[in-house]
């Protein structure tokens, strides 16, 4: 085999190689479509077969405290006292959320 | 350039294109995936047993492909914070749960990120196995993170420029779980100073090395944005789910570490660009980045 035809089996097996091998190492997507079920998230709750969603408007985290727990259910608010209780199990709603569409999508519908 | 190289450079080219439409058409026949019903069972799965174990912030990974493409040492596609919070809905109601933290990987540009947040049913909607990996920080450390997540900082350790396999010790790129690494490291040090969390990087935490030989970076330099190596001497190494965990648990920053899974096999066929219960054309799926 020449030399330029021994360069050209070599560049090709490594560019065939390379990107699919490469590939496997990402994986950072976005999952979930921004555009799967907005009019009906614009009202609340939308369904995708026996599951019924809840659009999530914003969020605040539920922030932990040293001083004494008081529970509040006010967003910001300590709910936890991690230094003077044992830890207890949160509460969960029963929602199943789903990411609000942005202003820009909602007005696409 | 000689008429010959041109030649093996479109030859390749083509070749490259014919390997990236087969792997698309493993979309293009369909795929099983899982119901929005066995999504949704499985989110709130990981939300009961993180709210079962009083946890204010846990890290979660998914799986975007199966086990068996993943390369050696990788377990995990993407990792993000949950965060406990009130969240509310958009009839008016707060309900306790946790929203997701994340840097994602833009699919219009794959070199550019951006942090977004969701909920559990987002983050596990289109995953090749109903599998989480979870860590959850000490309490002290869970206070740490959440003072930093909800302050500027936590934005000020982004860094848009997104590599697939950037290393966790260079700022110059920046994947999900580099990110996650940062900011980790940020509340453990107290610090906003990226270099001073870099440095800490670079003194303790222990990267998962990628096998990449010296031409296929070149080539993948060419043939994808998504994969720099300029911010990598010598081996290429970058932060994983396994190793932060590792990294947490050899310096006493972990509480606990566990793995959810469920026995559940995918139930839905799924054409085209689908991959799970969202019907949308733009839906994304992990690691479909050989276009």
């Amino acid at each position: 085999m020449k030399p330029k035809s021994l360069i050209a089996a070599a560049m090709l097996i490594l560019t065939v190689g390379i990107q699919p091998a490469l590939a496997q190492v990402s994986g950072s997507a976005e999952h979930l479509s921004q555009s799967v079920t907005h009019s009906a998230q614009a009202i609340g709750h939308a369904s995708i077969g026996t599951v019924k969603l809840t659009a999530a408007v914003v969020a605040v985290p539920l922030k932990i405290v040293g001083a004494a727990g008081r529970v509040s259910g006010q967003a910001g608010d300590a709910i936890w006292d991690f230094a003077n209780e044992p830890a207890k199990p949160l509460a969960l709603g029963d929602d199943t959320l789903t990411a609000a569409p942005t202003p820009a999508q909602a007005m696409l519908d | 350039m000689p008429g010959w190289i041109s030649r093996i450079a479109l030859t390749a080219i083509v070749l490259l294109v014919t390997v990236n439409a087969n792997a698309a058409s493993q979309q293009a026949g369909g795929v099983m995936g899982y119901s929005a019903a066995q999504i949704a069972e499985f989110a709130k799965r990981v939300e009961t047993d993180l709210a079962e174990k009083s946890a204010h912030v846990a890290i979660v990974s998914r799986v975007g492909r199966s086990g068996d493409e993943l390369p050696d040492g990788i377990r995990y596609t993407h990792t993000g914070f949950a965060v406990y919070s009130a969240i509310q809905t958009a009839d008016g109601r707060t309900v306790p749960g946790y929203v997701m933290y994340n840097l994602y990987q833009n699919q219009e540009k794959l070199n550019v990120s951006r942090l977004v947040r969701d909920y559990p049913f987002d983050f596990f909607s289109a995953v090749m196995e109903l599998k989480a990996g979870v860590i959850i920080p000490t309490p002290k450390l869970q206070q740490r993170l959440l003072e930093l997540i909800g302050s500027q900082t936590y934005t000020d350790l982004h860094n848009p420029r997104y590599s697939a396999i950037s290393n966790p010790f260079d700022a110059r790129y920046q994947n999900c779980t580099e990110f996650l690494l940062d900011v980790v490291n940020a509340a453990v040090y107290q610090t906003d100073d990226r270099a001073q969390v870099k440095a800490r990087n670079q003194e303790f935490f222990k990267p998962q090395p990628i096998a990449v030989g010296p031409v296929q970076r070149f080539l993948g330099s060419l043939f994808s944005k998504e994969f720099a190596f300029s911010d990598h001497d010598g081996r290429v190494a970058t932060a994983t789910f396994t190793t932060i965990a590792e990294y947490m648990e050899q310096y006493g920053l972990a509480q606990d570490r566990f793995e959810i899974t469920s026995s559940q096999a995918p139930s839905v066929f799924y054409e085209a660009t689908q991959r799970g219960p969202s019907t949308g054309a733009n839906r994304q799926r992990d690691a479909v980045h050989a276009r």
